[in-house]
Protein backbone atom coordinates (compact mmCIF):
# COMPACT_ATOMS: atom_id res chain seq x y z
CA UNK A 1 0.00 0.00 0.00
CA UNK A 2 1.22 3.25 -1.43
CA UNK A 3 1.28 6.36 1.79
CA UNK A 4 -1.11 8.23 -0.64
CA UNK A 5 -3.56 5.29 0.05
CA UNK A 6 -2.64 5.25 3.84
CA UNK A 7 -3.45 8.84 3.91
CA UNK A 8 -6.64 9.39 1.43
CA UNK A 9 -9.07 7.72 3.67
CA UNK A 10 -10.00 10.28 5.76
CA UNK A 11 -12.61 7.19 8.07
CA UNK A 12 -9.63 4.98 8.07
CA UNK A 13 -7.37 8.01 9.00
CA UNK A 14 -9.46 9.16 12.26
CA UNK A 15 -9.62 5.33 13.55
CA UNK A 16 -6.10 5.75 13.05
CA UNK A 17 -5.67 8.47 14.62
CA UNK A 18 -8.22 7.30 17.35
CA UNK A 19 -6.10 4.60 18.16
CA UNK A 20 -2.81 6.46 18.05
CA UNK A 21 -4.16 8.38 20.75
CA UNK A 22 -5.42 5.49 22.77
CA UNK A 23 -2.36 4.39 22.63
CA UNK A 24 0.09 7.14 23.50
CA UNK A 25 -2.67 8.30 26.50
CA UNK A 26 -2.58 4.82 27.89
CA UNK A 27 1.02 4.84 28.17
CA UNK A 28 1.39 8.58 29.78
CA UNK A 29 -1.68 7.31 32.10
CA UNK A 30 0.73 4.09 33.08
CA UNK A 31 3.87 6.43 33.69
CA UNK A 32 1.53 8.37 35.69
CA UNK A 33 -0.19 5.84 37.65
CA UNK A 34 3.38 3.97 38.94
CA UNK A 35 4.57 7.63 39.75
CA UNK A 36 1.60 8.34 42.00
CA UNK A 37 1.49 4.58 43.63
CA UNK A 38 5.23 5.29 44.60
CA UNK A 39 6.13 5.44 48.43
CA UNK A 40 8.82 7.60 47.67
CA UNK A 41 9.13 10.75 45.51
CA UNK A 42 12.60 11.43 45.63
CA UNK A 43 13.57 12.83 42.57
CA UNK A 44 15.87 10.03 41.48
CA UNK A 45 13.20 7.36 42.62
CA UNK A 46 10.75 9.42 40.20
CA UNK A 47 13.10 9.20 36.60
CA UNK A 48 13.98 6.07 37.38
CA UNK A 49 10.10 5.18 37.55
CA UNK A 50 9.83 6.69 34.58
CA UNK A 51 12.22 4.96 32.54
CA UNK A 52 11.14 2.62 29.76
CA UNK A 53 12.84 -0.16 31.73
CA UNK A 54 10.30 0.36 34.55
CA UNK A 55 7.65 -0.32 31.60
CA UNK A 56 9.68 -3.62 30.93
CA UNK A 57 10.41 -4.88 34.09
CA UNK A 58 6.91 -4.18 35.24
CA UNK A 59 5.58 -5.93 31.55
CA UNK A 60 7.76 -9.07 32.75
CA UNK A 61 6.32 -9.20 35.88
CA UNK A 62 2.78 -8.84 34.38
CA UNK A 63 3.00 -11.49 31.98
CA UNK A 64 4.69 -13.89 34.65
CA UNK A 65 1.37 -13.68 37.16
CA UNK A 66 -1.41 -13.64 33.91
CA UNK A 67 0.25 -16.69 32.06
CA UNK A 68 -0.55 -18.29 35.49
CA UNK A 69 3.86 -18.98 35.19
CA UNK A 70 4.00 -20.36 38.84
CA UNK A 71 5.36 -24.04 39.40
CA UNK A 72 8.83 -24.80 39.55
CA UNK A 73 8.73 -26.94 35.80
CA UNK A 74 7.17 -24.07 34.24
CA UNK A 75 9.95 -21.63 35.59
CA UNK A 76 12.32 -24.64 34.79
CA UNK A 77 10.84 -24.29 31.23
CA UNK A 78 11.34 -20.67 30.98
CA UNK A 79 15.13 -20.85 31.71
CA UNK A 80 15.79 -23.49 29.23
CA UNK A 81 13.72 -21.61 26.58
CA UNK A 82 15.78 -18.69 27.42
CA UNK A 83 19.34 -20.61 27.25
CA UNK A 84 18.32 -22.22 23.47
CA UNK A 85 17.46 -18.25 22.85
CA UNK A 86 20.70 -17.06 23.40
CA UNK A 87 22.32 -20.01 21.86
CA UNK A 88 20.03 -19.36 18.85
CA UNK A 89 21.29 -15.68 18.95
CA UNK A 90 24.46 -16.00 19.40
CA UNK A 91 24.35 -18.01 15.77
CA UNK A 92 22.47 -15.02 14.72
CA UNK A 93 25.23 -11.89 14.59
CA UNK A 94 22.79 -10.00 12.60
CA UNK A 95 20.22 -10.16 15.31
CA UNK A 96 23.17 -9.75 18.07
CA UNK A 97 23.84 -6.23 16.57
CA UNK A 98 20.24 -5.47 15.91
CA UNK A 99 19.39 -6.63 19.96
CA UNK A 100 22.94 -3.92 20.94
CA UNK A 101 24.48 -7.30 22.27
CA UNK A 102 27.64 -9.58 22.11
CA UNK A 103 28.78 -12.49 23.01
CA UNK A 104 29.63 -11.49 26.40
CA UNK A 105 26.14 -10.38 27.23
CA UNK A 106 25.23 -13.52 26.12
CA UNK A 107 27.36 -15.61 27.98
CA UNK A 108 26.66 -13.41 31.04
CA UNK A 109 22.68 -13.90 30.48
CA UNK A 110 23.06 -17.85 30.46
CA UNK A 111 21.60 -20.02 33.16
CA UNK A 112 23.93 -22.52 33.82
CA UNK A 113 24.97 -25.00 36.58
CA UNK A 114 25.61 -22.78 38.93
CA UNK A 115 22.69 -19.95 38.70
CA UNK A 116 19.88 -22.35 37.41
CA UNK A 117 20.06 -24.60 40.82
CA UNK A 118 19.69 -21.12 42.78
CA UNK A 119 16.55 -19.90 40.04
CA UNK A 120 14.67 -23.22 41.23
CA UNK A 121 15.49 -22.94 44.58
CA UNK A 122 14.69 -19.81 45.06
CA UNK A 123 11.41 -20.56 43.23
CA UNK A 124 10.27 -23.11 45.37
CA UNK A 125 10.82 -21.60 48.40
CA UNK A 126 9.20 -18.54 47.68
CA UNK A 127 6.79 -18.40 44.55
CA UNK A 128 7.04 -15.77 42.18
CA UNK A 129 10.64 -14.78 43.82
CA UNK A 130 13.94 -14.23 41.58
CA UNK A 131 16.55 -13.16 42.69
CA UNK A 132 18.59 -10.39 41.11
CA UNK A 133 21.20 -11.15 38.99
CA UNK A 134 18.63 -14.24 37.35
CA UNK A 135 15.74 -11.47 36.84
CA UNK A 136 18.47 -9.52 34.85
CA UNK A 137 19.33 -12.80 33.06
CA UNK A 138 15.64 -13.05 31.73
CA UNK A 139 15.60 -8.91 30.70
CA UNK A 140 19.21 -9.35 29.45
CA UNK A 141 17.97 -8.34 26.08
CA UNK A 142 15.95 -5.45 27.06
CA UNK A 143 18.23 -4.06 29.57
CA UNK A 144 21.49 -4.26 30.90
CA UNK A 145 21.91 -5.97 34.73
CA UNK A 146 22.49 -2.72 35.80
CA UNK A 147 19.83 -0.60 34.40
CA UNK A 148 17.87 -3.32 35.92
CA UNK A 149 19.75 -3.27 39.36
CA UNK A 150 18.56 0.56 39.53
CA UNK A 151 15.27 0.04 38.34
CA UNK A 152 14.53 -2.38 40.96
CA UNK A 153 16.45 -0.12 43.94
CA UNK A 154 13.84 2.25 42.75
CA UNK A 155 11.05 -0.41 42.56
CA UNK A 156 12.05 -1.14 46.30
CA UNK A 157 12.13 2.81 47.42
CA UNK A 158 8.57 2.81 45.82
CA UNK A 159 7.05 0.01 47.56
CA UNK A 160 6.63 -2.18 44.48
CA UNK A 161 9.06 -4.66 45.51
CA UNK A 162 10.76 -6.33 48.66
CA UNK A 163 14.44 -7.34 48.01
CA UNK A 164 16.17 -9.54 50.91
CA UNK A 165 19.25 -10.68 51.29
CA UNK A 166 19.36 -14.87 51.29
CA UNK A 167 22.04 -17.12 53.39
CA UNK A 168 23.70 -17.29 50.42
CA UNK A 169 24.11 -13.42 50.08
CA UNK A 170 21.95 -13.14 46.65
CA UNK A 171 18.98 -10.27 46.05
CA UNK A 172 15.70 -12.33 46.46
CA UNK A 173 13.38 -9.96 44.43
CA UNK A 174 9.74 -10.26 46.02
CA UNK A 175 6.77 -8.62 43.75
CA UNK A 176 4.29 -6.94 46.35
CA UNK A 177 1.99 -6.73 43.41
CA UNK A 178 1.46 -3.54 42.50
CA UNK A 179 3.63 -3.17 38.88
CA UNK A 180 1.48 -6.35 37.82
CA UNK A 181 -1.63 -4.66 39.09
CA UNK A 182 -1.06 -1.48 37.49
CA UNK A 183 0.10 -3.15 34.13
CA UNK A 184 -2.95 -5.04 33.75
CA UNK A 185 -5.16 -1.83 34.44
CA UNK A 186 -3.39 -0.14 31.53
CA UNK A 187 -3.27 -3.35 29.28
CA UNK A 188 -7.33 -3.80 29.76
CA UNK A 189 -7.66 0.24 29.81
CA UNK A 190 -6.41 0.43 26.54
CA UNK A 191 -8.18 -2.07 25.45
CA UNK A 192 -11.56 -1.09 26.58
CA UNK A 193 -10.96 2.01 24.94
CA UNK A 194 -9.77 1.22 21.45
CA UNK A 195 -13.09 -1.30 21.45
CA UNK A 196 -15.48 1.50 22.25
CA UNK A 197 -13.65 3.99 20.02
CA UNK A 198 -13.38 6.47 23.23
CA UNK A 199 -10.30 8.88 23.43
CA UNK A 200 -9.38 9.19 26.37
CA UNK B 1 14.02 2.24 16.74
CA UNK B 2 17.22 2.65 15.28
CA UNK B 3 19.97 0.04 16.07
CA UNK B 4 22.17 2.46 17.55
CA UNK B 5 20.55 5.38 18.29
CA UNK B 6 23.50 7.79 19.78
CA UNK B 7 24.80 7.14 16.21
CA UNK B 8 21.75 7.94 14.40
CA UNK B 9 21.38 11.21 16.86
CA UNK B 10 25.27 11.89 16.22
CA UNK B 11 24.55 11.15 12.02
CA UNK B 12 21.55 13.29 12.02
CA UNK B 13 22.92 16.13 13.94
CA UNK B 14 25.80 15.95 11.48
CA UNK B 15 24.04 16.04 8.48
CA UNK B 16 21.61 19.15 9.79
CA UNK B 17 24.99 21.01 10.40
CA UNK B 18 26.95 20.01 7.26
CA UNK B 19 23.31 21.77 5.38
CA UNK B 20 23.33 24.76 7.44
CA UNK B 21 27.41 25.28 6.78
CA UNK B 22 26.30 24.67 2.91
CA UNK B 23 23.47 28.00 3.09
CA UNK B 24 26.82 29.46 4.88
CA UNK B 25 24.55 29.80 8.23
CA UNK B 26 26.73 28.25 10.35
CA UNK B 27 28.64 30.50 12.73
CA UNK B 28 31.59 28.81 15.16
CA UNK B 29 29.31 27.35 18.19
CA UNK B 30 30.47 28.66 21.82
CA UNK B 31 30.93 25.58 24.32
CA UNK B 32 31.06 26.70 28.45
CA UNK B 33 32.65 25.27 31.10
CA UNK B 34 29.80 22.90 31.92
CA UNK B 35 29.55 21.58 28.25
CA UNK B 36 33.10 21.44 28.23
CA UNK B 37 32.77 18.95 31.34
CA UNK B 38 30.29 17.01 29.69
CA UNK B 39 32.12 16.77 26.54
CA UNK B 40 34.92 15.28 28.40
CA UNK B 41 33.17 13.01 29.81
CA UNK B 42 31.69 11.87 26.72
CA UNK B 43 33.98 9.78 24.14
CA UNK B 44 31.54 10.33 21.04
CA UNK B 45 31.10 13.99 21.84
CA UNK B 46 34.76 14.62 22.07
CA UNK B 47 34.74 13.03 18.38
CA UNK B 48 32.11 14.88 17.17
CA UNK B 49 33.79 18.53 18.21
CA UNK B 50 36.30 17.98 16.25
CA UNK B 51 34.19 17.10 13.01
CA UNK B 52 30.87 18.78 13.73
CA UNK B 53 31.29 21.69 16.49
CA UNK B 54 27.63 22.76 15.28
CA UNK B 55 25.80 19.19 15.75
CA UNK B 56 27.56 18.56 18.94
CA UNK B 57 25.79 22.19 20.26
CA UNK B 58 22.97 21.11 19.36
CA UNK B 59 23.21 17.92 20.76
CA UNK B 60 24.52 19.33 24.03
CA UNK B 61 21.69 21.92 24.08
CA UNK B 62 19.10 19.03 23.78
CA UNK B 63 20.85 17.05 26.57
CA UNK B 64 20.57 20.04 28.70
CA UNK B 65 16.66 20.39 27.95
CA UNK B 66 16.04 16.77 28.61
CA UNK B 67 18.29 17.16 32.08
CA UNK B 68 16.23 20.34 33.11
CA UNK B 69 13.15 18.10 32.79
CA UNK B 70 14.61 15.36 34.54
CA UNK B 71 13.99 12.61 32.33
CA UNK B 72 17.68 11.49 32.56
CA UNK B 73 19.72 9.62 34.49
CA UNK B 74 22.87 11.47 35.44
CA UNK B 75 25.15 8.25 34.73
CA UNK B 76 24.24 4.38 34.04
CA UNK B 77 26.33 1.56 32.95
CA UNK B 78 24.64 -0.25 29.99
CA UNK B 79 25.37 -2.17 27.10
CA UNK B 80 28.30 -1.59 23.83
CA UNK B 81 27.11 -1.85 20.89
CA UNK B 82 29.50 -1.22 17.49
CA UNK B 83 28.49 0.30 14.49
CA UNK B 84 26.26 -0.94 12.14
CA UNK B 85 28.86 -0.67 9.05
CA UNK B 86 31.61 -1.51 11.55
CA UNK B 87 33.22 1.81 10.18
CA UNK B 88 33.06 3.49 13.51
CA UNK B 89 34.20 3.03 16.87
CA UNK B 90 31.61 0.86 19.10
CA UNK B 91 29.43 3.09 21.52
CA UNK B 92 30.80 2.47 24.64
CA UNK B 93 28.84 3.42 27.88
CA UNK B 94 31.63 3.53 30.10
CA UNK B 95 33.28 6.19 28.10
CA UNK B 96 29.48 7.98 26.95
CA UNK B 97 27.73 8.22 30.27
CA UNK B 98 25.57 10.89 29.51
CA UNK B 99 24.29 9.28 26.37
CA UNK B 100 23.11 5.86 27.42
CA UNK B 101 19.64 6.96 28.29
CA UNK B 102 19.46 6.56 24.05
CA UNK B 103 20.58 3.33 24.07
CA UNK B 104 16.51 1.68 24.10
CA UNK B 105 15.66 -1.44 24.25
CA UNK B 106 14.72 -3.21 21.30
CA UNK B 107 11.12 -4.28 20.22
CA UNK B 108 12.30 -7.24 18.57
CA UNK B 109 13.88 -8.65 22.11
CA UNK B 110 10.51 -7.25 24.05
CA UNK B 111 8.10 -9.47 21.64
CA UNK B 112 11.45 -12.44 21.81
CA UNK B 113 11.02 -12.56 25.25
CA UNK B 114 6.50 -12.53 25.28
CA UNK B 115 7.10 -15.36 22.97
CA UNK B 116 9.37 -17.27 25.72
CA UNK B 117 6.65 -16.74 28.39
CA UNK B 118 3.95 -17.73 25.87
CA UNK B 119 5.59 -21.18 25.53
CA UNK B 120 6.68 -21.66 29.21
CA UNK B 121 3.09 -20.70 30.09
CA UNK B 122 2.01 -24.44 28.71
CA UNK B 123 3.51 -26.18 30.52
CA UNK B 124 1.81 -27.32 33.46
Amino acid sequence: MSQLEIFDDSAELGADLNLLECMTAARKAFVERICEESASKEAHVIEMLRLDSAYQLAEFMYLLRARGIASEAQIRLLADLHNDYIVNLARDEQKMARLGLNPNHLLDAMFTSDTMPRLLQHWREHPGAIDQSNLARFLFALMSAETCRKVLVACEAAGFIRRQKTAAGALLVVSRGVLEDIFGEYLRGLRQSIATGATP
Amino acid sequence: MSRHPVIGLVLAAGLFAAVMQGCGAAQAPEFTQADEAVIANNEALVRLRASNPEGLRRILDALAMARTRQLLPRSEAGRAATSPDGTSPPFDPARNPDLVFLQRASPEAAHDLFQLLKQAARQK
